[in-house]
């Protein structure tokens, strides 16, 4: 069998699949927001396949944009987690009901 | 050979962020996680995307990692996590993964307006660092100036929402 | 490259950046020994005049384009569009953060005044640049830029424990919200090979694109943009971002990035919906989205006493109402769509400010019951309340009356031949109907807190500032004069739109 877009495509799928399931099933922010980039790097494989296959280079481009938003990101909510820790003592989300009503 | 070569990276890639779900320790996570954006890297080289798979390596294996790290050190909290998750989110999860690999097979069904090129026939576009550059100081000029407000929000956010006040070291003292 | 052309069609935003860098400067440098109270202020006063010169821009392109100048014709490489009908809701995005500012000033949450006054800036420009967007990298972008502001502006009081953790969820469902629309846009542009708006839309339109691949975009672009209007299934961080947030913030949430969400949903949508092979499915998705919203936004507002996360679930309501004018997949939906968007966001802004000022001198959230006999106390502040509360629950003359009219009008509309009673919109016109009028149960509910009678009222008599005063009234005025006079909006937008 020989490698073509569609191969590629499951890659990025299962990437995607795998951070979102992340994001259900753990319960450390931490770990969260490594979930978060794992499926941001679902979309980077999608878009660097679909680029190169279909012959132009906006994809890449796209993917340059990402990857610099990305890591802005990951830092204002590592922010936001360093100021929870402060406050709560504690990363785990299930720990974090007392909005619940 | 490229075949090989794509499977190998592809099965790093996604073994390592299936390993990043499933370790309950955080540095084990984050030492997984560069894994897995190892092998993206060597995807996006089998693509023939050099310049992004030399960004995939510096920022997120490099900075986005040691970021991580930092936090994890600094809050100290390095501990195992209970994994247990709830019956229903368990589901929901399982749900989800099922649909979205049914989605991604449903794919194999091609488009039919693609040029079916195979690995060995792509001929890589002009993904040059130099045209990056190129395309990103004139086309996309706007959007990168834009990029630059975007990180000096994430400096100011940083900078206020971190800093710790007088007062509350105070409190805790 | 043509750079005193990338120099005019960003004047608007150089200047608000330029002011910002200036209120940081002053605010770090020469206000730094004042208390908080009159740094605020000032810092207020100079982002005021930031927005009120980049607002003269944004009016001067305006003038510019309807005058038919080449100026901004060529849309800046395909990056941004600048039309009478973007410009004429980026000055809006302005207007309204210049209120947001106003009512921000009296009660900042701790000692950063620069920083908040900084990043509701800068949030603003991520808006106007939203609505200008016509190209995929534009368009993710300025995304982010509203999310990054917000997520920090929801975070501000960091020293209590509720913002920072209202921060942390909405900072989660927002990433996994951004993640879902990018994967939307990726399957978007390998579908199409464009992206750019235009292209984007020629290329489905003309059924170029493989279908299978739009599908799965479409899904996952309605997933991701559900996320940012506060749909439901997807609305879970909208209640907590919008209680523990600073009420400024949750008004500019709640106003602004909705204004340029919808904007963003009918400009990509809009044409997708008319002409595509997916048309059925899609709107079939579009519905289940809009009638969980209106369903589940308006039972769970039934049940909240804390008046804030009572218009918060009003809110998830609301963008289901709207999500009928989309549904409806043609121009006349179009129109209710940015129509109602525009109302809606007038409305809960007043609202949410009337509610911030009551928090600020109660020095806690308030309940309903706190609002016990409002109107002897502060009738002024009373009637404002009332004309926002009235809006939002479609009491005619008022405009959210006819902001729905036009909704459910272009919904049933759509259907050209007369259907029976479960074919075309009917059903769904008709559940927004019953949900209207459940709706009136709480509204009201808080309205009768106002004009009960109580032997000792739990407000004291409520000194509000000038800028403050100015800013609900000018609202108010606004919502009832777009009541009462609603074409003129209309046929601009319908105009422009065409």
């Amino acid at each position: 069998m020989t490698i073509g877009l569609n191969e590629f495509l499951v890659v990025s799928g299962l990437l995607f699949t795998i951070g979102f399931v992340g994001l259900l099933i753990r319960r450390n922010t931490l770990v969260l927001f490594m979930c978060l980039e794992i499926m941001l790097n679902g979309v980077n494989v999608a878009l660097v396949a679909f680029s190169q296959f279909n012959g132009t280079m906006d994809g890449n481009l796209l993917v340059f944009f990402i990857i610099t938003v990305a890591a802005a990101e990951v830092a204002v909510g590592l922010a936001i987690l360093v100021a929870l820790f402060r406050k709560r003592q504690t990363v785990y989300v299930q720990e974090l009901n007392a909005l619940k009503n | 050979m490229v075949d090989f070569l794509f499977y190998l990276f592809a099965l790093i890639t996604v073994l390592g962020a299936g390993a990043v779900v499933l370790s309950r320790n955080p540095v084990n996570a984050a030492m997984l996680l560069i894994v897995s954006f190892m092998g993206t890297a060597s995807l996006f080289v089998t693509l023939g995307a050099y310049f992004l798979a030399a960004v995939q390596v510096a920022v997120y294996a490099g900075a986005v990692i040691v970021l991580f790290l930092f936090i994890i050190m600094l809050l100290n909290v390095d501990a195992a996590e209970q994994f247990r998750p709830d019956y229903v989110t368990f589901a929901g999860g399982l749900i989800a993964a099922a649909l979205m690999i049914l989605g991604t097979l449903k794919l194999f069904e091609r488009g039919e307006n693609f040029t079916l090129l195979t690995l060995q026939e792509l001929d890589p576009v002009g993904v040059s660092t130099q045209s990056f550059g190129m395309e990103l100081f004139t086309t996309y000029m706007l959007p990168f100036q834009v990029a630059g407000i975007l990180l000096l929000i994430a400096m100011l956010g940083v900078v206020f929402i971190s800093k710790r006040d007088k007062e509350t070291r105070k409190d805790a003292a | 490259m043509n750079y005193p052309q990338l120099f005019l069609t960003t004047l608007p935003e150089l200047i608000v950046v330029l002011g910002m860098f200036v209120a940081l400067g002053f605010d770090y440098t020469k206000y730094k020994e004042l208390d908080p109270q009159t740094r605020s202020n000032k810092v207020a006063a100079l982002s005021t005049i930031a927005l009120m010169l980049g607002l003269a821009g944004v009016v001067w392109q305006f003038l510019q384009v309807t005058d038919g100048s080449k100026t901004f014709s060529n849309s800046f490489n395909g990056q941004v569009v600048l039309t009478p009908l973007t410009l004429w809701f980026k000055g809006l995005i302005f207007v309204l953060a210049l209120f947001v500012v106003q009512f921000a000033k009296t009660d900042v949450p701790n000692k950063h005044v620069s920083e908040y006054f900084g990043l509701i800036l800068l949030s603003t420009l991520g808006m106007g640049f939203l609505i200008t967007a016509q190209n995929l990298i534009m368009l993710f972008v300025s995304i982010e830029l509203i999310s990054l502001s917000l997520y920090g502006l929801t975070a501000f009081q960091t020293d209590k424990k509720f913002s920072v953790e209202a921060g942390i969820k909405y900072f989660t469902i927002g990433g996994v919200s951004s993640a879902f629309l990018l994967f939307g846009l990726s399957y978007l542009f390998g579908a199409t090979n464009e992206l750019s708006f235009e292209g984007i839309t020629a290329a489905i339109t003309s059924g170029a694109a493989p279908q299978n691949y739009v599908l799965i975009a479409s899904a996952f672009l309605v997933v991701g943009l559900g996320f940012k209007i506060a749909a439901a299934p997807f609305h879970l961080w909208a209640p907590d971002t919008y209680q523990c947030g600073p009420v400024p913030v949750a008004a500019w949430v709640a106003s602004g990035s909705k204004i340029a969400s919808f904007f963003l949903l009918v400009q990509l949508f809009g044409p997708v919906l008319e002409t595509s092979e997916q048309k059925e499915t899609l709107i079939a998705g579009i519905v289940l989205v809009s009638v969980l919203s209106m369903v589940l936004g308006n039972i769970g507002a039934l049940r909240q006493s804390c008046v804030k996360r009572l218009l918060a679930y009003s809110s998830i309501a609301h963008a289901g109402y709207i999500l009928i004018g989309l549904v409806a997949a043609n121009e006349d939906g179009s129109i209710s769509v940015l129509f109602y968007a525009v109302i809606y966001s007038l409305a809960t802004l007043g609202a949410f400010a009337t509610i911030g000022i009551i928090d600020s001198r109660l020095g806690r959230e308030a309940q309903i019951d706190d609002f016990n006999g409002t109107w002897k106390q502060n009738p002024g502040l009373s009637i404002l309340f009332m004309i926002f509360i009235l809006s939002l629950a479609g009491i005619p003359p008022l405009s959210g009356f006819f902001g729905k009219f036009y909704l459910f009008m272009a919904a049933i509309g759509s259907q050209p031949e007369i259907a029976s009673w479960s074919e075309g919109f009917y059903w769904l016109v008709a559940v927004a109907l019953l949900m209207s009028a459940v709706s009136l149960f709480y509204y009201v509910k808080v309205l009768k807190a106002f004009l009960v009678s109580a032997d000792t009222p739990k407000l004291p008599s409520i000194q509000i500032t000038k800028a403050e005063g100015a800013g609900l009234l000018l609202l108010a005025v606004l919502v009832v004069y777009l009541g009462i006079y609603p074409t003129g909006l209309v046929e601009f937008i319908a105009a422009s739109l065409g």
